[in-house]
């Protein structure tokens, strides 16, 4: 372990360690652009500078230079923070005044170190560089060449993360611009992550372009629905509506990133209609009575079968499971849904608990499902937004279905019972690599669909009065829930967008 | 009194000088032949770095130590590549050897390849040197085919491959990890150090770079000896230069002279410069190449041109690149001058130096064409001091030198101007 | 897209280099005089012969000043701007050929015959003022000294 001090405070580190990440685990940030942890140095800012020693006259970038034993490294010392003013005066001199347009606004680093460390006033008084504007990089993403600040982030992301080159830097000096050259559109589909890791406002998306100003918008830390890998994302919703995806960083799961498809799934979220309330028979019914209508209807459990979906929470299955266990019902089957996966990140699996399932015992549906309940399938309870096969309705006695929208069966269904989406959900998914993930719900449902877990506890008439309770009774029975994932210090200071790590920006 | 010693220069002029036949005839690449069967690579280092030689580009750096940091054993090949990007401004020295001695280059880079373990050498010219390049390609091949390159370079049992290498305008390839970039095929940017060429060079291989003129002393230290280099010129800082005159003088050129002499006395010689041309009076020298801090006429008066005289009058030899202004220079002209010189050649990447050479050039623009403000030269002043030991590499600080200087040694001709102004510049217009 | 004999001239400088992609400005030196200056095709060929993405030629072409990336005159003027050549007849040199040329810095002659751009010092310092004329160095000019090299570039 090397040994040194930062701003008088000692440090220890393994040979190897940069001044920044040294700092970063006493959680002191040292500001930066151009590194990133999941992309690599470059050296190029000139933001982190810090003294080393007495050595005024030449300051070092902290994201490269290796700890020495002894080495005395300050990150406040009058060099320092001239030093730091001076090179955001310089990036701010050239910088186009787009702030009252810009959709980075309020999550922007270049905003945030400049109200922090950067010049009060302007002492540029000529004519700023002008450079290409609104410049098409793909359908997905604008690009402002006047915004940027040529850290080369986004040049680096394709070439170190995802081994191509659909962007480039041309010209030098000070004409230096991003482009796409002698390519057509990006057509990575990774490519939105760019958007993300741009410290200013020169990518930007241009689904989210004029949407809304992020200090309005609510966010809540969460995981993709949209397969078993469970990027880590935070969801960014206004009034109600879930307005973007951004991933937040797990370098266990996803790292920086996630694709872009899961990305701009979030619409899928904001249903126009849904089911609220219960209804038996197609008549709007009490919760209660509703669910009595289950009981009677579920007899003995025999020839009843449960098919759950693989969005359910680890807690809803639990709870569904449970109340299962005690009515008889022995065939507990998950659901399936698949799409193309990558290499990358995107699994085939296009669902976030498959594993958590398993883990409860859910199986997939069998191939004779008749014979798995005992001779004919009676009774289908449907838990949950899941392709149901059509083997299963041939010839059923019944069908309850608990979903957010009744969808096409919803007319075949005896008992309709309300249901959430995975962003209005509290609890845990397992991915596929066996991460417990905890979710928090980003959007509000309303009246009329209560936490779907309580609908399996008032089924089974069991006792958890909330979702603590029933987490409780997960551990003792050995299947814990997870809880919501805390940056390290470390990962904390790195971090320049908050939104990147905790969900605020 | 001020006279030359000509050795890298003795054979220049000579009719065809740069052909192999000539260069034999004065009995070159015997010294190469000799010690590559006589000597170890070790004891050639140890007797460069004995001889005090700096490096000729402009950073001088001590040649014999540089070489000593090549790690042994890594089992990487070594490269040397040998920095011919002349492009300081008022440095036309270099291009000497190329067009008029090239095989005396030849020869250094074998003495150098041997004593460093290097079996790849690149010679990188700018493509500009259009002359310099066939020389010097020219003298490759009839090495080639004379067997003094290639495998077992005249029976020594040392391999040596030679390759001249264009560059393409860029000033910033004369920075050596800048050239590394552009030989490998790469946006030419510097790199940041650590690590070190010497450790992690040309594809990630310990590699050393030297200037020409570096390399074009080798044959004669390693074939005369340490101890006679280091008796020439100054004690602390010895050797032999090749110095470039221009600007003001009423003889430009270029002459070989030991380190120590006086600046005023290579100006006013009869047999060198002859004087400021016109008989003008001497108002400013530049004495390093554009990249060096500038010096008034009082100044040059106590001026040696060694290292240590020029710590007392605060400047650097840089490239020996003497630029000679008169009277009628007009400094902030001169300054707006050098400032697009080093705005144009920003490589861009780093921020200081990408947004802040062109907004010097701005500033100055507007002080020279009767826009500037009282302010004006303060912000200068600090827009360097936000620059200067801030960047990847030093191009921003050779900005900063010149830009510095004159604006502090003559403020008042840059006061003129502003209080001349017909309205100061409101903000927010050009 | 060349002849044999300029085909095989890259191949052996291609084979110099550990790592294709290091042959890069040397090969894009040789097609430009073959062709004047870098058109597209011609840079996605230098790609395909060294293995690189045309965005790796792109980034490179860009950056240097003697690579030129949109077609010139028969002819390419670059005339030194740097301070010892300005100060000694440079700037004079430069006016003239404006106005003789009839065209801006960076302009081509309405009979194709003349683009004039500008450099920066190419250590002729001592000889100044001087310029390249389709790559050759020329020094100590004056107006009647260029206007001869002029006259005899067809």
């Amino acid at each position: 372990m090397i040994n040194l001090s930062i701003n008088g405070r000692p440090v220890s580190a393994p040979p190897g360690t940069t001044i920044l990440e040294a700092a970063a685990q006493l959680g002191l940030e040292i500001p930066h652009y151009c590194y990133h942890p999941d992309i690599g140095i470059d050296g190029n800012c000139r933001m982190c500078l810090v003294q080393v020693g007495q050595n005024t006259r030449k300051l070092a970038i902290s994201c490269q230079l290796p700890v020495a034993e002894g080495m005395a490294v300050q990150t406040e010392s009058p060099a320092v923070v001239k030093a730091r003013k001076g090179v955001l005066e310089f990036l701010l001199i050239n910088h186009p005044l787009d702030c009252t347009i810009c959709d980075q606004a309020g999550e922007c680093p270049l905003q945030d170190y400049a109200y922090r460390f950067g010049p009060s006033d302007s002492r540029f008084v000529e004519r700023k560089g002008r450079k290409p504007k609104q410049v098409e990089f793909s359908e997905r993403i604008l690009f402002d060449a006047e915004r940027c600040i040529l850290c080369q982030r986004c040049v680096k992301y394709f070439e170190v993360v995802r081994g191509s080159r659909p962007i480039g830097i041309e010209s030098m000096g000070g004409k230096t611009t991003v482009t796409l050259g002698p390519n057509g559109p990006i057509e990575d589909p990774y490519q939105m992550n760019i958007v993300d890791i741009c410290p200013v406002g020169a990518l930007t998306s241009r689904d989210f372009r004029f949407r809304q100003r992020v200090w309005f918008m609510d966010f809540a830390e969460t995981v993709c629905p949209g397969c078993a890998r469970g990027c880590n994302v935070t969801a960014g919703a206004y009034q109600g509506k879930l307005l973007r995806f951004s991933p937040r960083r797990n370098p266990e799961v996803n790292r920086s990133w996630m694709c872009d498809e899961g990305r701009l799934s979030y619409g899928r979220y904001n249903l126009a209609t849904r089911t609220r309330g219960a209804s038996v028979l197609g008549a709007a019914a009490e919760l209660p009575a509703a669910l009595a209508k289950v009981r009677e209807l579920v007899g003995d459990g025999a020839g009843v079968a449960v098919l759950a979906s693989t969005q359910a929470t680890c807690e809803e299955l639990f709870a569904l499971r449970a109340w299962a266990q005690g009515a008889g019902v022995k065939a507990l089957w998950h659901g399936a849904a698949t799409w193309a996966g990558d290499a990358f990140l995107k699994l085939p699996d296009a669902t976030p608990n498959t594993a958590g399932a398993r883990e409860l015992g859910f199986v997939p549906v069998p191939a004779q499902p008749g014979a798995a309940v005992g001779g004919k399938l009676r009774g289908l309870l449907v838990a949950g937004e899941v392709a149901v096969p059509a083997a299963l309705l041939a010839d059923l006695d019944f069908l309850v279905l608990q979903t957010p929208q009744g969808g096409q069966l919803a007319p075949a269904a005896a008992v309709l019972l309300p249901g959430r989406t995975p962003l209005e959900k509290k609890g845990t998914w397992v991915n596929a690599t066996g991460q417990r993930q905890a979710l928090k719900p980003a959007l509000d449902p309303g009246p009329g669909v209560p936490e779907d877990w309580t609908l399996w506890r008032d089924l089974a008439g069991a006792a958890w009065p909330s979702l603590k309770h029933l987490q409780a009774e997960m551990s003792r029975a050995g299947c814990a829930p997870a809880v919501p994932r805390k940056p390290s210090l470390a990962e904390q200071a790195l971090a320049q967008r908050a939104s990147v790590l905790t969900g605020q920006p | 009194m001020i006279r030359e010693t000509r050795v890298l220069s003795a054979r220049f002029g000579k009719p065809q000088a740069w052909t192999l036949a000539s260069y034999r005839a004065d009995g070159g690449y015997a010294t190469a032949l000799a010690l590559l069967k006589t000597r170890k690579p070790e004891e050639l280092v140890a007797e460069v770095k004995a001889s005090g030689l700096k490096g000729r580009g402009g950073a001088g750096f001590s040649t014999g130590t540089k070489w000593s940091f090549i790690p042994k054993g890594t089992g990487k090949p070594v490269y040397l590549c040998v920095n011919g990007d002349e492009s300081e401004p008022g440095t036309f020295k270099d291009r000497q050897i190329l067009e008029l001695d090239p095989h005396q280059l030849v020869e250094g880079v074998i003495l150098t390849c041997y004593a460093i373990g290097a079996h790849t050498a690149y010679l990188y010219l700018r493509c500009e040197f259009a002359l310099g390049l066939r020389r010097l390609q020219g003298a490759v091949d009839e090495a080639y085919a004379a067997g003094l390159l290639g495998k077992s370079l005249g029976g020594t049992g040392f391999d040596l491959e030679v390759t001249l290498h264009p560059g393409a305008g860029a000033y910033i390839c004369g920075e050596e990890t800048s050239l590394l970039n552009s030989l490998e095929g790469l946006r030419p940017y510097p790199r940041n150090k650590p690590p070190f060429p010497a450790v992690e060079g040309l594809f990630g291989c310990p590699t050393i770079i030297n200037n020409v003129e570096t390399i074009a002393n080798i044959p004669h230290i390693l074939g005369r000896g340490a101890a006679w280099y280091a008796g020439l010129g100054n004690k602390e800082d010895p050797g032999v230069r090749l110095w470039c005159v221009s600007g003001h003088v009423q003889r430009r050129g270029v002459w070989e002279i030991e380190t120590g002499f006086a600046l005023q006395e290579l100006i006013d010689s009869p047999e060198f410069c002859g004087g400021v041309r016109g008989g003008r009076r001497l108002k400013a020298v530049i004495p390093g190449g554009s990249s060096s801090r500038v010096l008034t006429a009082d100044e040059v008066r106590v001026t040696t041109m060694d290292v240590p005289g020029m710590k007392r009058v605060d400047s650097s030899l840089g490239s020996a690149g003497i630029i000679v202004l008169d009277e009628t220079a007009d400094m902030p002209d001169v300054t707006l001058n050098l400032m697009k010189f080093y705005a144009h050649e920003s490589c861009g990447q780093c921020t200081p130096c990408r947004e802040g050479t062109p907004w010097v050039v701005k500033v100055l623009d507007r002080i020279v064409n009767g826009r500037g403000r009282a302010a004006d030269m303060d912000l200068l002043l600090d827009i360097a001091d936000n620059m200067e030991g801030r960047t990847v590499c030093a191009l921003a600080d050779g900005a900063c030198w010149p830009l510095v200087s004159i604006v502090q040694k003559f403020r008042h001709e840059f006061e003129a101007k502003v209080r001349a102004a017909p309205h100061a510049a409101p903000a927010g217009v050009a | 897209m060349f002849d044999t004999e300029t085909t095989a001239a890259l191949e052996r400088i291609r084979a110099r280099y550990p790592v294709p992609k290091a042959a890069l400005v040397p090969v894009l030196h040789v097609v430009q005089a073959r062709l004047g200056w870098l058109p597209p095709e011609a840079r996605e060929w230098v790609a395909r012969f060294l293995s690189i993405t045309p965005m790796e030629v792109h980034e490179v072409v860009t950056f240097y000043p003697m690579l030129l990336d949109r077609p010139v005159g028969r002819h390419v003027i670059h005339v030194c701007r740097t301070l010892s050549c300005d100060a000694c007849g440079g700037r004079e040199l430069w006016q003239h050929l404006v106005r003789r040329l009839g065209v801006t810095r960076g302009g081509t002659t309405q009979d194709g015959r003349f683009t004039l751009l500008s450099a920066e010092c190419l250590a002729s310092c001592g000889t100044a003022p001087a310029m390249l004329l389709d790559g050759e160095r020329h020094e100590n000019l004056d107006a009647a000294g260029v206007d001869k090299l002029l006259e005899a570039a067809r």
